[in-house]
């Protein structure tokens, strides 16, 4: 394996893998250390990473990770992750970075409310942005299977938006 | 088939795309790239980190050793060596991320202690005995105090903040570790917040004593609250004054969670006796009365002649009254 090829993944990946092991519900420093985990894993892994599925191969071995994480604590995912040790940025205002932990507190909270499956898939779709033939990859399911699911989780996550007053459901733009 | 348009592009209301938009744009800490590569990057590097581990520890009379030994563990013999290990077989890929996490900790305390040593002269020359340790530090962000090496994992920074703790009966790591006196109170005994980074300084002067003038070691110096030198900086301010307008609002746990963030931030803390405070305050309106009672003590204590006294007495007289009734 060439370091450099592993040192240019995790250029590339980390941080994408650390925003994931964030949204499925890892604390900050928990995340950094799984994200790290996932790029030795594909350090070593890294010749048997087909072109194109990069992300996906991520995905799988941070979602493997996070679980690990959850079975060894003997804790639920669902169970709210304590965020302490999360350091303030501050380069920015910290009224502003204040709205937008409480955003992203808001939005795991929301996440957490749905299935696993339903969440990967909308994790995947409308935050990091994967097209739905890399979702498919990544969860190991049928492309339509991807497009199901991510209906049924934009319309699971404005019932719960809704629930606490973020958002008034509205069907016309779930498909 | 077609691609669904995204939300964040097309979201069915501004809350939700300020929801995905936070998520999206959450930025992971700049050292997670820095400690992933170097621990992804090369074993030269990690042999690097065994060695000069290795050499520092001899060149310093063994001071991260006896450090070790008088800390909760021996990390810096680990440290050292699995360096040496990492030099003769890291190949092992299957070994690499436990040899690199443990070679990590051994380039950061071998570069500390390695550089105090060369720079031994320089400091002793210059060096000005009470105040050294807050003449050092600088007056911006440091990372928290569990958090000396950002490049490492958690469990490899704490090793790290072991191997650099001077030796017992250091009287600059006497004061240092008393520094902050909220450590006692808010951060776990072996972290000690602050004050690491102090030890870390202060780790070639206990060296220096010992190696180059044969000193007899002084008696540990009574403890002397020092505000530490220069003004606060904007962020700073900044801070505090958002825990200022959070304890406003009534928010008293988020305040109290602020200043923590300002605590682990910022070594030395300059606006401590705003911070206390503003702690004792949080705290009072969290109920914690025992919170309360031990952040108005600090700040009569240590600190008589700020302005935060009145109010710090008037709760400790307040408390106390109603403990004898």
């Amino acid at each position: 394996m060439s370091s450099d090829r592993a040192a240019d993944f995790a250029r590339a990946h980390v941080e994408f893998a650390w925003r994931v092991a964030r949204r499925l519900g890892l604390a900050p420093a928990d995340a950094e250390d799984v994200a790290q985990r996932a790029m030795f894993v594909a350090a070593r892994r890294i010749e048997t990473v087909a072109a194109g599925s990069e992300r996906a191969f991520v995905f799988r071995t941070v979602a493997n990770l996070v679980s690990k994480v959850y079975r060894a604590r003997r804790r639920k995912p669902e169970e709210p992750e304590e965020a302490a040790g999360e350091l303030v940025d501050l380069e920015h205002d910290p009224e502003m970075l204040l709205e937008q932990r409480r955003a992203r507190d808001a939005l795991d909270a929301i996440l957490q409310g749905l299935s696993s499956d339903l969440r990967a898939a909308f994790v995947l779709f409308e935050i990091e942005g994967l097209s739905q033939p890399e979702i498919a990859s990544a969860l190991g399911i049928p492309t339509g299977t991807v497009a199901s699911r991510l209906r049924r989780a934009r319309e699971e996550f404005l019932r719960i938006a809704a629930r606490r007053g973020l958002a008034a459901p509205s069907t016309k733009r779930l498909r | 088939m077609t691609e669904l348009k995204r939300w964040l592009d097309d979201a069915p209301s501004d809350d939700i795309r300020d929801l995905l938009a936070a998520a999206r744009n959450e930025d992971a800490p700049a050292r997670l790239l820095r400690r992933t590569l170097l621990a992804l990057g090369t074993t030269s590097a990690t042999a690097a980190a065994g060695a000069s581990g290795a050499s520092a520890a001899s060149g310093a009379s063994a001071a991260s050793g006896a450090s070790a030994a008088s800390g909760a563990t021996s990390v810096t013999a680990a440290a050292g060596a699995s360096g040496a290990s990492a030099a003769s077989g890291a190949a092992k890929l299957g070994m690499l991320g436990i040899v690199l996490k443990w070679g990590g900790a051994g380039l950061v305390s071998g570069t500390l202690v390695g550089g105090a040593v060369a720079g031994v002269t320089r400091i002793a020359t210059r060096h000005d005995t009470s105040r050294a340790p807050t003449h050092g530090a600088p007056a911006r962000p440091v990372p928290h105090a569990t958090n000396p090496s950002p490049e490492l994992p958690r469990s490899g920074r704490a090793a790290t903040a072991g191997a650099v703790t001077p030796a017992n009966g250091s009287t600059e790591a006497a004061k240092a570790s008393n520094a902050s006196p909220l450590t006692g109170s808010s951060a776990p005994a072996t972290t000690g917040t602050p004050p690491t980074t102090h030890s870390a300084r202060s780790t070639p002067l206990a060296a220096t004593d010992r190696n180059t003038t044969a000193a007899p070691p002084a008696p540990p110096a009574p403890f002397v609250p020092v505000l530490p030198p220069g003004p606060a900086t904007a962020p700073e301010v900044a801070l505090v004054d958002a825990a200022r307008t959070t304890l406003r609002r009534g928010e008293g746990e988020r305040t109290l969670r602020l200043l923590s963030d300002y605590e682990h931030r910022f070594v030395p803390v300059h606006l401590e006796p705003e911070v206390l405070y503003l702690r004792m305050q949080a705290a009072k309106l969290q109920g914690d009365r025992a919170g309360a009672r031990r952040a108005a003590t600090q700040i009569v204590t240590q600190f008589p002649q700020s302005p935060e006294v009145g109010r710090a007495e008037e709760l400790l007289n307040t408390n106390g009254d109603t403990a004898k009734k």
